[in-house]
């Protein structure tokens, strides 16, 4: 899959850059606005993630020329600007997805691949790690073809690690994702580690091949074993 | 007191007064001159009768000549004489012939001497009734020119004062409904010179104010979006570092950068959203069940502090606000945080929602009220709680602000009080 990578500055392009490639995607990068209006109308691609605060040009502008002449490319913003103006006119012009800066490399994997996935499959959208299958829109998890019994918490922490397979996460950002914004200030944690108790049991339980690691101190992490 | 009142009132009086004085000297000089015409003609008669009869030629005098003076000419002895004045005027009443009654007169009391050394009196009366009718209507006529003067220029210093300091009066009104977020100029047409310059002077403050204001507000908002990117990057490098092989101790490490970093992102992204509160950014708005937000977030932030041990009393009734949705849910959550934050371990939270209004109270650490002076202002922290960001409660004051809704707090029964009503 051949990405675009739109970003101004270099550090974050090159660590943006990096992490798709481990994911085994083949990225092209653009640091303007004139060099990535060049490489969109040479080149197709199946995503274009895009920085709306570009130099040269406005990146909704981009935005809008692009899908002119190619309507069926996948475009992710990403801004710095976090205004709800920006996330709207994106959304409207057409982008699948919108992320804020600063976000996590995790995350942003997690939206790739999520835009990816919904694009690619016209048939019932699916995660799939080991021998584990998720389906989203159904809210149910199956181990083998067996149904796992899920509370509504448990199932978002599935789905949430199952986005971000072989990613450390920091157990703030999962508090952030799980129980919503704000909630990453907290003194104690207990309520994340008797949540992430009872899943890790529970897929223990029916012998899943996607387990959830405990990483000391930090966080967590999903793997397949 | 009042400009106008002070003014008028000793325009008024001044006036008075000297118009009061002009009007008396003015009577008097009037009567002086009235007064000195008729002695005059007693004096003019005198040298007549004296002279006609020193001469001899008497006769023709004798009360006769067609108007009503009448006189007295008798001898008196020296000694007499001696003691008279040689001249005095007076007035006394004396009896008309024609009219058969008594009436005032004038009198002229002289003496003279002929050529035998022998002395006479001379005593001339003139009917001075005429004279005191016209005494009479002079003052008459005074008074009411005095008033009607008086009252003419107090009319008049009115309108004048009015129509001079309509000016200041405009530009008064304009300073009191000035508001510093929807600047209005001032429009004082007026060909006064000082007013004039008023006028310009306090639109140029006006502008002078305003740009400071919004400059102030740019750069909270640039300082904080460009504190975006670099949080941005180091976030994804420590992102990054974890992902690799860490031993125990240097995870901890990670974990302390990591968490700091993301409340660094979390105090900044709160700090641009109160520029775009201020920057009237949210200007779409309906009506939204507040109580329904309430149990929509309640959950999760008690899951989230159930360490905490914390009971808690919801007493939900429809309250409908007309605001902005996504500010209804920044408002909500961050009181409630808040107040479970604030709350010692075991204590009590109240949350209760009525028909425009509703509010949330924490049992308190201290039994100390708040100060209420302090709280809205951002990263003005309480002792207890270093994890508090400092800029929540300014944020749902600005949001009040912003969506008319006013903001009260209380402390009652060892309980801290927020109401939020329409």
């Amino acid at each position: 899959m051949k990405l675009l990578l739109v970003e101004d500055d270099e550090m974050l392009r090159n660590s943006m850059s990096e992490v798709l490639i481990k994911q085994h995607f083949v990225v092209e990068q653009a640091k303007d606005f004139f060099e990535a209006e060049e490489k969109i109308s040479l080149y197709d691609y199946s995503l274009i993630i895009l920085d709306l605060t570009l130099p040269g040009g406005d990146g909704l502008e981009l935005l809008y020329k692009l899908k002119k002449i190619k309507k069926n490319t996948s475009v992710l913003i990403i801004s710095a600007r976090n205004a709800v103006d920006d996330k709207v006119k994106g959304l409207d012009l057409g982008a699948d997805d919108y992320l804020a800066k600063p976000f996590h490399l995790a995350e942003f994997v997690a939206r790739v691949k999520s835009i990816i996935r919904r694009n690619n499959r016209s048939g019932s959208d699916f995660l799939e790690a080991g021998n584990l299958k998720l389906f989203p829109n159904e809210r149910v998890v199956y181990v083998n073809d067996v149904l796992l019994n899920l509370g509504k918490k448990e199932f978002d922490i599935i789905s949430f690690f199952l986005e971000r397979v072989g990613f450390v996460v920091s157990k703030e950002s999962l508090a952030e994702a799980v129980w919503g914004d704000n909630i990453d200030q907290v003194d104690n944690f207990d309520f994340i580690y008797a949540q992430m108790k009872n899943v890790r049991k529970k897929l223990s339980e029916v012998k899943s091949t996607f387990v959830i690691k405990s990483i000391y101190g930090f966080g967590y992490k999903g793997v397949v074993e | 007191m009042k400009l106008k009142n002070r003014f008028l009132f000793f325009i008024t009086i001044s006036i008075s007064i000297i118009l009061s004085v002009w009007a008396v000297l003015f009577y008097y000089s009037i009567l002086e001159e009235v007064y000195d015409e008729v002695d005059d003609q007693l004096d003019n008669y005198a040298q007549l009768i004296m002279t006609s009869f020193l001469s001899g030629s008497m006769s023709e005098f004798y009360s006769g000549d067609g108007s009503n003076n009448t006189f007295e000419l008798y001898e008196i002895s020296q000694e007499t004489a001696k003691k008279k004045p040689k001249l005095r005027y007076y007035e006394s009443m004396i009896y008309i012939k024609s009219k058969h009654e008594n009436e005032p007169a004038r009198v002229l009391d002289t003496y003279f001497v002929n050529a035998e050394n022998r002395y006479f009196a001379l005593k001339i009366y003139t009917p001075i009734l005429e004279t005191h009718d016209l005494r009479r209507a002079i003052l008459y006529w005074m008074i009411i020119l005095y008033t009607f003067l008086l009252i003419i220029l107090i009319i008049v210093i009115s309108v004048v004062y009015y129509v001079s300091m309509r000016p200041l009066y405009k530009f008064l009104d304009w300073m009191r409904n000035f508001d510093i977020l929807h600047p209005v100029p001032l429009d004082n047409n007026t060909s006064v010179k000082e007013f004039k310059e008023l006028c310009v002077t306090a639109n140029d403050t006006l502008q002078r104010i305003d740009k400071l204001y919004q400059s102030q507000k740019m750069f909270i908002a640039n300082a904080s979006h460009e504190m975006q990117t670099p949080l941005a990057i180091a976030i994804n490098n420590v992102d990054a570092i974890v992902q690799t092989d860490l031993s125990e101790e240097q995870l901890k490490y990670i974990s302390n950068i990591n968490k700091t970093l993301m409340r660094a992102s979390a105090v900044n992204k709160s700090l641009l959203l109160l520029a775009k509160i201020d920057g009237n950014v949210f200007i779409e708005h309906q009506k939204i069940d507040i109580s329904e937000i309430i149990n929509a977030i309640l959950p999760n932030l008690q899951e989230v502090y159930s360490s905490k041990n914390v009971s808690y009393s919801v007493n939900l009734n429809t309250c409908i606000f007309d605001i902005n949705p996504d500010l209804a849910s920044v408002l909500v959550m961050n009181l409630i945080k808040n107040a479970i934050i604030y709350t010692p371990n075991n204590g009590e939270i109240i949350i209760s929602c009525g028909e425009n209004n509703f509010s949330v109270s924490n049992s308190s650490v201290d039994n100390i009220p708040l100060d209420e002076k302090n709280i809205f202002i951002p990263f003005c922290k309480s002792m207890n709680n270093v994890n508090s960001s400092g800029i929540g409660l300014t944020l749902v004051k600005a949001i009040c602000d912003s969506s008319n809704l006013i903001i009260k707090y209380f402390f009652e029964n060892n309980f801290h009080t927020f109401k939020i009503s329409d």
